[in-house]
């Protein structure tokens, strides 16, 4: 947390390498919460990249008082909420997304990923897909950062009632999911879990 | 009976945040009520998947590609040392070329080219030519692009627009000025 601190003075003295080591840090964190945003290795990667880079562009603008993970996963999420409000805006104009850059998009994600909780992971992005992009916001911090209702209210800059209201929607209508026939599918995926 | 209240309990139940009593008064009315033990039973086996979905790791170049595209968005933007070069010599060329014909003429290069008539009129005509085909490029360009902001976004293009307008208005100097003092040598012999 200090270290994080003292890197981040280096990075605003212009030290890139300081903040390489800050990406070599945070970089699943960061990419898993892209990924179970937005349900797809491409997107999640080119996200996640996105997040890191205007983290370095907007650098100046971390209060060293908070830390430094919640101020990526901030941006993060928040920028995914975005991307999938637009998503939804771009399918329905004629417009292609714009792919990322072909140099900057890396080949193949990693295969341990995939291994350890393929069919688990199946379901669990199933469910997540369900959801408004800001109750998911809200289940992924809760689930996978183990954030407070505090902390999540403010990563995604609302109320600690919202999130309240928010996270309980989410489970009643992944409740209504498990009663429309993705319980066996679950039963599955908690054995192998 | 209102089942309503007891399902938010649930939801704040499993983040832990319900008081004793508050947990007692809902495990309770579970044990009474199907509709909410079947909706407790529901939240918690999503609750289970959730909290047992490990992380994702990013691809194993990710931290690699993501210094490379700060990179790539930094010098993208910025006005390189050699740009700055190119325009700062172009300018100075081009206060130079505005000169010229004081430079010419102080020299002598226009006399020596006008003893050879043969050279003259070629001088004239590729004079006559240049002015026509400069005008249209300059009409054309002017009606069918929006370039003047586009040279202000774009410090590359400028470069080579302002090098191209530096050789031009050299060359067109150097024509004006051997042409000016032909006529003034013939009006001499005359
Ligand atoms: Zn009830």
């Amino acid at each position: 947390m200090g270290n994080d601190q003292e890197l981040v003075a280096q990075v605003i003295n212009g030290d890139q390498r300081a903040f390489a080591e800050l990406v070599e840090t945070y970089q699943q964190s960061v990419y898993n919460l892209t990924y179970r945003m937005l349900g797809n290795a491409g997107e999640a990667e080119d996200a996640a990249q996105e997040a890191f880079l205007r983290a370095y562009q907007h650098i100046k603008r971390y209060d060293p008082e908070r830390s430094f993970k919640t101020w990526l996963l901030s941006i993060a999420s928040n920028y995914c909420i975005d991307r999938i409000r637009k998503r939804r805006l771009t399918w329905l104009s004629i417009d292609e997304p714009l792919p990322p850059h072909p140099s900057l998009t890396s080949s193949s994600p990693d295969p341990e990923a995939y291994t350890s909780d393929n069919e688990q992971s199946v379901v669990v992005q199933e469910l997540l897909g369900e959801l408004a992009p800001d109750y998911r916001a809200a289940v992924v911090l809760r689930y996978w950062y183990d954030m407070s209702y505090i902390e999540i209210a403010k990563t995604l800059g609302t109320t600690e009632s919202a999130i309240k209201s928010r996270l309980f929607r989410a489970r009643q209508m992944l409740a209504e999911q498990v009663r429309s026939g993705n319980m066996s599918e679950l039963s599955i995926a908690m054995e192998g879990a | 009976m209102a089942h309503n209240p007891y399902e938010l309990m649930i939801s704040l139940s499993l983040d832990g945040m319900l008081e004793d009593e508050e947990e007692f008064e809902l495990q309770t009315h579970l044990a009474d009520c199907e509709t909410c033990a079947d909706m407790f039973d529901r939240m918690a086996l999503v609750d289970t998947v959730l909290v047992n979905a490990g992380e994702v790791a990013p691809p194993v170049n990710f931290a690699v590609s993501v210094m490379l595209r700060i990179k790539a968005e930094e010098t993208g933007r910025r006005w390189y040392p050699w740009l700055i070069g190119i325009l700062v010599v172009a300018s100075v060329l081009a206060a130079v070329s505005i000169a010229a014909p004081i430079l010419f003429l102080s020299i002598g290069v226009e006399r020596i080219i006008a003893q050879w008539p043969a050279l003259a009129s070629l001088v004239d005509n590729s004079l006559h030519l240049f002015e026509t085909l400069l005008m249209r490029a300059w009409f054309i360009t002017n009606a069918v692009t929006d370039w003047y902001s586009y040279l202000l976004s774009d410090p590359a293009a400028l470069a080579v627009v302002v090098t191209a307008l530096v050789f031009a208005s050299i060359w067109i100097g150097f024509l004006e000025v051997s042409k000016a003092n032909r006529l003034a040598m013939s009006g001499q012999a005359a």
